[in-house]
């Protein structure tokens, strides 16, 4: 097998794992080094492919079979919802839910949407995220991190300015909100993500980060700076 | 109708086996969660009501996968995306990838033309074979192989794209 034949098969599939390609991948140290980068490369993809998966699918998934039902999944937020309701009136109490809904909607956002803004979004303006970020009071040291992407996005009604940065303690997703008042701080947790929504001047401004001490990080230095 | 006896516990088996797994394939096709639960649910009810016509079990993943691939198809106009299957001309090396690039991972394989993302999603996040790739495909090995090695240029070209963007 020669070079050429060792990347053809390589490309094709990074984990072959045939005689052939063995043999020459401990014989030629540069076709080594390409097969470690293209198996690096599906690495990336297939940890980018493990998105989260929503909970209870599969109990979702026999309840619509065994009843011929093709639209349960919605009947059965219906029904949870109905219930929970019923409990609550039932008790006469009303329960503070735990995450905040705005906050809960940064993550989701970063979850199922980020990556369609990222690939819809318009050409960034980096004065008009200047702009946003002096109107709202706030500041992005270089400390924060590297900025990896900015762009606007439609968040709840209304147009954020997109930020993503990787801090020291993972990638982080700000939404800048000039738009949105808010009077209070908000924070949720879910999917393996926090994030926290606060007022900033007239507008308000959400982090969703990976971790809890990141998400302090930024709060600190986004605000307090 | 209700799964029952044998077929019932196979049947639930195989939602509990596969159902996630489908669930990501079905999200990357369509990119929307509410969608691709419905896909699933959908490729299940079509499963169950064919359970008897699946001969061989140890195809029932790829069974499951062409199934949710055609429920898909059904509801979306399929585009017609140019590619050949010329022989390749060049081949070179993968960029580096370092732990901060999934976002540059991400738009590179987003920008794939579905006829080389669909076979690359399926080796990947299957591991399928070349072959069955090519059964679920309806195309050849040979065209699958193709797709696979053009997909993998074309993540490399895109991530350079952005490297090269970045450097300035």
């Amino acid at each position: 097998m020669n070079c050429l034949d060792f990347r053809r098969e390589i490309l094709v599939n990074p984990r072959a794992a045939s005689e052939d390609t063995l043999r020459h991948a401990l014989d030629c140290a540069a076709c080594a080094d390409f097969q470690a980068r293209a198996t690096a490369l599906d690495a990336e993809i297939a940890e980018l492919l493990n998105v989260p998966v929503p909970e209870g699918i599969e109990e979702r998934i026999l309840e619509a079979t065994s009843s011929g039902r093709r639209d349960s999944r919605r009947r059965f937020l219906a029904m949870a919802a109905s219930l929970a309701g019923v409990a609550l009136v039932g008790a006469g109490v009303l329960v503070a839910t735990r995450d905040d809904p705005l906050a809960l909607a940064g993550i989701d956002f970063v979850v199922e949407e980020e990556a369609n803004a990222i690939l819809t979004a318009k050409a960034p303006d980096p004065a008009e995220l200047v702009r946003a970020v002096r109107t709202l009071g706030l500041d992005l040291p270089s400390q924060l991190g590297e900025v990896r992407y900015i762009g606007t996005c439609p968040f709840q009604g209304t147009t954020a300015h997109h930020v993503i940065v990787t801090t020291p303690q993972g990638k982080a997703t700000l939404l800048l909100l000039p738009d949105k008042p808010l009077e209070r701080r908000g924070a949720a947790s879910s999917r393996g993500l926090r994030s926290i929504i606060k007022p900033a001047g007239r507008g308000s401004a959400a982090v969703i980060a990976e971790s809890s001490r990141g998400l302090e990080r930024i709060e600190q230095m986004v605000w307090m700076s | 109708m209700r799964p029952k006896s044998a077929s019932d516990k196979a049947f639930e088996s195989a939602v509990r086996a596969h159902s996630r797994e489908l669930f990501r394939y079905a999200y990357w096709l369509c990119r929307d969660r509410g969608r691709a639960e419905d896909l699933v649910q959908d490729t299940f009810a079509r499963a169950w009501n064919a359970w008897g016509e699946l001969r061989d079990p140890g195809a029932l993943k790829s069974w499951l996968y062409t199934i949710l691939r055609n429920e898909h198809l059904r509801g979306f106009e399929r585009k017609q995306l140019d590619y050949d299957d010329r022989e390749l001309e060049d081949i070179d090396l993968p960029v580096e990838v370092g732990t901060d690039v999934a976002i540059d991972v991400r738009r590179a394989l987003l920008h794939l033309p579905g006829t080389l993302r669909e076979p690359l999603l399926m080796q990947v996040l299957g591991g399928f074979s070349c072959e069955e790739i090519a059964g679920m495909l309806s195309a050849t090995e040979g065209a699958v192989m193709t797709r696979l090695t053009r997909a993998r240029q074309a993540m490399r070209r895109l991530l350079e794209r952005d490297f090269m963007r970045k450097q300035g």
